[in-house]
């Protein structure tokens, strides 16, 4: 009997000791560059960082806030000369900098679908794109491209619409002075929502426009320095969207935490906005489809040749699935 | 109470306790278990026939709904329509026609059926060209699944979230062919997922807890649950079934379910759907009566234990009051009450027992009469023993708290006995001390000084003193007073010698301090009545000299110049002024001068003395270094003879360098230095005045301050100076003292106190 327990004795002191052996891992301190200024579209991130996602990877993540005076370029050169890690941008502005042999990579896109579409009065009868011919419209300088597309593929002549310069400002759509304002659904479509405004949205989506926005993306040189970080970082920040998804109100609670000036009730209408958009039910969050970026290259590349010249973006090389099979262990 | 420890009443209880409760546990125990694994059985038999109702239910449902669309899709009217729509212009009034008949058939059968909508795709660029919902016409579904599969096949999508719609939906689609048999339209629909819901969480014939469920591939629960209602696509499932059916694997067991509650539940693989279906009840539930069955056993275990307690202390009471009675008895006699008898009347064993005590007891009583006597006289040899015990410990308490050293040894020299006082002294410990030899103890000339003295006190057969010089731990050698004498025991001749020593080193010290502090005094005393009598002396010489003086300058001023008595006269004037000046010192000394006391500072006093002698002394080359700081207290003095006193100590300084260094050298130096001190509760200021000259003998030193005493050449000194000095310092109530080392240097301190209790106005 004594001899047992002392061998179980020893057994347990080897395996404790075992357990003990395992050095505690440095923690990794990490930049994220947001595309805008802090709001619930990156409420994922703020969960992870509240919940501690990242810290149970041993990430120390700082999220640093975008805004107007932070273009795409800057946002891009920042992470290129690794004064960030990740960034979050548009997936159009991903395709852009891959065209101008950028050394970055996509790791996963947050906003599945396409947020961009436009708003008419309700009592306009404006619902569908053959609808806008003859009418006023104001179209953003990043919607432009995607605007273009989509009256090709309607089959509506540039001319056939009058095009007035962009405001930010909902007044001109409500006194007439225009017919329909190209707005993101979770930007300022809530804003005619919050007036009691009612309202058509005409997606983009909708009529073949498929547009990845808000994309993950770091450096080639971080996924081949450090892989496993790149691959812990991504594992919180889409447990961390999947936790905002099933508790919205904590969601837009973290973000608060970020921005005391945000209005609530704006957030809480944007969780409830976006959630279609970032997940589809067809796969798992942050899933990318080459197909899509095939797509969003195609709607793009009049653009680009126009500016770069021609060619063509080997989009297996620049959009790295690995990470995310890794992550839902899939192997397709 | 009666049954304590392991009593035959504890033992008593212990199997009443056992007997009840162990065939209760073992019974209820076995029934309980038959009990769950019938429950758990029956459970799970009923949660998987659910899982595979429900699985058909959904399956009917589906195949239903892609039944109803094949069959609009190969209906003619629809399909001529199509065409109709495919080939011909928006403005064709048949293309308006086909599209009214188009769009009131979908809006039937939508209704209909459980559809949310029903469209038509155009084949070739996936655009929706009528829809039962007028606002999706126009869109372009050409990426979807639905799209690409249905133009070859009736296709049932995965459900997905729509965006337009912000709800999930399940489409189905089929190709729709021309008259000829080519491809057309792809004819769609939304499936109303609500009765999705519905067939997953009717009611189930189970408790509350049961609840089924369906997830997709991704985790996402797709329909709601019983516990998160509205969660259906805002809720990931990672409980144990989910996992497993996800793995494809279709089964029953217990687990753990979403919540982290252990379940028993069914999980299937639906592998046409690719969804996971759950179904479970929580184990809290469906045990629910089995626990209530465990209640009643352990209720039926309580009651049991309860009557085996009362029975069991009930019987031990019977059996233990006669014992304990015995018991009591047996302490009696034990203590010595012979004549108590039990009298226990019971026919029983115990009864028995009794009887054979009591008889005992009486033969007992016989026995111990003549044990008594016996007793007695141990008792009173005992008596004596602790007598004298007693007194050796008195002796011993004695001994130990003795202040002198006692001790005895035997006449061959051998520690017989030492009290505790000898722990002071530098030797072994007293334990170790005891049978020693004097001689292993104290170094050898001590040893032979003690023997010689012990062997002295044998001899004279009487008390013998004698003073011992012995060392201590502390390593000071202490003078010990000694009284020895013989030790007799019962024989004629002594066994050993006693001594009994008394430490009388302090006593010394004090007896020679007191003899020196006597020396000193008469020394004082011999130097005052000097300076009465020189002073009287010297007022009596006074008057007689002036006179001498007067006329010898008579003579003087008389004579012709060229008189040789004129140096005769010279001369005696010479003399006589020395007189004066021997005359004037010595009234200094007696203080018959008079000057009042103010306040002066020494740093003042000191400059005007060296104002009169530093020509002399830097004439001999001799460097003077000073440290008296200005601002020292006041010091209330006659400054004029503080003045005097240390330009006699300078005086002899340079007289000590003088005669160490004829020439210069960097030796050749007088310090004189001033600091404040403190001494007796007072304020002083000392003034050194140090030279590293020839120093002073040590029989020199001794009458130093004698009047007339000097080692000076005749004409160099009067051998008054420090004799004055001394009672300069001595009227200010200050010290004047010396130390030197012949060779190297003198150093004289001036100790004058800061207040010295004369006033301004005393004279």
């Amino acid at each position: 009997m004594k001899i047992i327990s002392a061998l179980l004795l020893l057994a347990a002191t080897f395996l404790s000791g075992c357990e003990r052996q395992e050095p505690p891992k440095p923690v990794e301190r990490i930049n994220v560059q947001l595309k805008w200024v802090h709001q619930v579209q990156f409420a994922g991130c703020y969960i992870a960082e509240k919940n501690g996602f990242y810290q149970s990877e041993n990430i120390d993540t700082t999220l640093s806030a975008g805004g107007a005076d932070i273009s795409a370029d800057i946002i891009l050169n920042d992470l290129i000369e690794g004064k960030s890690h990740f960034a979050i941008i548009g997936g159009d502005e991903f395709l852009k900098a891959i065209y101008m042999d950028n050394p970055i990579v996509a790791i996963a896109v947050i906003f599945q679908r396409n947020p961009y579409g436009y708003a008419t009065l309700k009592g306009s009868k404006i619902c569908r794109p053959e609808n806008l011919i003859g009418k006023k419209i104001m179209v953003p300088n990043d919607g432009k491209i995607q605007h273009d597309a989509l009256l090709s593929k309607s089959g509506i002549a540039e001319t056939d619409i009058e095009q007035i310069p962009y405001k930010r400002d909902i007044t001109p759509l409500l006194t007439g002075s225009i017919d329909a304002h190209m707005v993101y659904r979770t930007g300022m479509a809530l804003a005619f929502e919050e007036k009691g405004i009612e309202f058509n949205f005409i997606w983009m989506d909708d009529y073949g426009i498929q547009f990845y926005a808000d994309t993950i993306v770091t450096t080639e040189h971080l996924v081949q320095q450090n892989p496993k970080l790149v691959e812990n970082f991504l594992k919180a920040t889409l447990k961390g969207w999947r936790y905002a998804i099933e508790h919205p109100a904590e969601a837009v609670d973290a973000t608060l935490k970020y921005d005391t000036t945000l209005s609530r009730y704006r957030q809480m209408r944007m969780m409830d906005t976006q959630i279609s958009l970032i997940h589809t039910g067809k796969s798992p969050i942050g899933w990318m489809d080459m197909v899509v970026w095939e797509r969003m290259q195609d709607t793009l590349k009049r653009e680009y040749a126009l500016l770069h010249g021609y060619k063509k973006i080997d989009i297996n090389k620049a959009c790295i699935m690995e990470f995310l099979k890794k992550i839902y262990d899939r192997s397709e | 109470m009666v049954f304590i420890n392991r009593g035959i009443g504890t033992r008593l209880l212990a199997c009443f306790l056992l007997l009840a409760i162990i065939p209760l546990s073992v019974v209820g125990f076995m029934s309980y278990q038959s009990g769950r694994q019938r429950i758990i059985f029956d459970v799970e038999s009923h949660l998987e026939s659910i899982a595979i109702l429900k699985e058909q239910e959904i399956d009917n449902w589906i195949g239903h709904l892609s039944n109803t669309l094949k069959w609009l899709s190969e209906n003619p009217a629809v399909r001529i329509n199509t065409s109709t729509i495919i080939l011909k212009d928006v403005s064709d009034p048949e293309y308006r026609k086909a599209h009214e008949f188009l769009i009131s058939e979908f809006r039937r059968t939508s209704h209909l059926e459980h559809f949310s909508r029903m469209f038509l795709l155009d084949s070739s660029d996936g655009r929706i060209v009528a829809a039962s919902d007028e606002e999706w016409e126009g869109r372009f579904r050409n990426n979807e699944e639905y799209f690409v599969h249905g133009k070859k096949n009736l296709y049932v999508s995965d459900i997905f979230l729509s965006l337009p719609l912000g709800q999930p939906i399940m489409a189905v689609s089929a190709p729709i062919k021309d008259s000829s048999g080519h491809l057309a339209g792809v004819l769609a629909a939304h499936a109303d997922l609500q009765y999705l819901n519905d067939i997953m969480l009717a009611l189930n014939g189970l408790g509350r807890t049961a609840e089924t469920f369906l997830v997709n591939k991704s985790n996402l629960l797709i329909t709601n649950t019983v516990f998160t209602p509205e969660s259906a696509f805002q809720k990931w499932i990672f409980g144990q079934g989910a996992k497993w059916a996800l793995e494809g694997k279709s089964g029953i067991g217990q687990f753990i379910d979403y919540r982290g509650v252990p379940v028993i539940g069914a999980y299937r693989w639906l592998e046409h759907r690719k969804l996971a279906l759950i179904s479970k009840q929580d184990e809290s539930e469906a045990f629910a009566s089995v626990i209530g069955l465990r209640d009643v056993i352990l209720g039926v275990a309580v009651f049991a234990a309860l009557i085996a307690i009362i029975l069991a202390l009930f019987l031990s009471r019977a059996i233990t009051i006669p014992i304990h009675r015995m018991v009591e008895g047996a302490g009696e006699i034990g203590n010595g009450n012979l004549d108590h008898r039990m009298n226990i009347k019971s026919a029983d064993e115990i009864g028995v027992l009794s009887k054979a005590f009591d008889l005992m007891a009486g033969n007992l009583r016989a026995i111990t009469v003549s044990r008594n006597e016996l007793a007695k006289e141990i008792f009173d040899r005992k008596k004596v023993e602790d007598a004298l015990r007693k007194n050796e410990r008195q002796l011993q308490t004695i001994l130990d708290h003795s202040p002198v050293l006692i001790s005895i040894k035997s006449t061959d020299g051998t520690v017989i006995l030492v009290n505790k006082k000898f722990e002071i002294l530098d030797m072994p410990p007293i334990d170790e001390i005891i049978g020693k030899n004097v001689f292993d103890l104290f170094p050898e000339d001590v040893a032979d000084t003690l023997w010689k003295n012990d062997l002295a006190a044998l001899k004279a057969d009487k008390p013998v003193e004698s003073e011992e010089v012995i060392r201590h731990k502390d390593g000071s050698s202490h003078t010990y007073l000694t009284v020895k004498f013989p030790v007799y025991g019962d024989a004629e001749r002594p066994f050993g010698i006693c001594a009994i020593s008394n430490d009388i080193t302090e006593r010394k010290r004090m007896e020679k301090e007191r003899r020196d502090t006597e020396a000193k005094l008469r020394q004082q005393q011999k130097l005052e009545s000097i300076g009465i009598l020189a002073g009287g002396v010297a007022h009596e010489i006074n008057n007689p000299i002036n006179g001498i003086m007067n006329y010898a300058q008579l003579i003087k001023d008389r004579l012709n110049p060229e008189n040789t008595l004129i140096d005769f006269a010279e001369e005696i004037i010479i003399e006589t002024n020395r007189v004066a000046t021997i005359v004037h010192n010595l009234l200094a000394f007696a203080r018959y001068e008079k000057e009042f006391h103010s306040p002066a500072r020494i740093s003042d006093i000191v400059e005007s003395a060296l104002s009169l002698i530093r020509t002399v002394i830097r004439h001999d080359q001799v460097t003077l270094k000073m440290d008296v700081p200005d601002d020292l207290p006041e010091i209330r003095c006659r400054s004029q003879q503080i003045q005097q006193v240390l330009m006699n100590l300078m005086t002899n300084a340079r007289d000590a360098l003088n005669e160490k260094y004829p020439e210069y050298d960097e030796n050749k130096k007088i310090i004189i230095s001033a600091y404040l001190l403190e001494k007796e509760g007072k304020k002083w200021i000392r003034t050194s005045v140090v030279d590293q000259g020839s120093g002073i003998a040590p029989e020199i030193q001794e009458r130093m301050f004698d009047p007339f005493f000097t080692t000076k050449p005749r004409d160099r000194g009067t051998g008054l100076g420090l004799s004055i000095s001394y009672g300069i310092v001595r009227e200010h109530k200050g010290m004047l003292h010396m130390e030197s080392v012949q060779g190297k240097y003198t150093q004289f301190n001036l100790d004058l106190p800061v207040e010295n209790g004369s006033n301004l106005d005393e004279t």
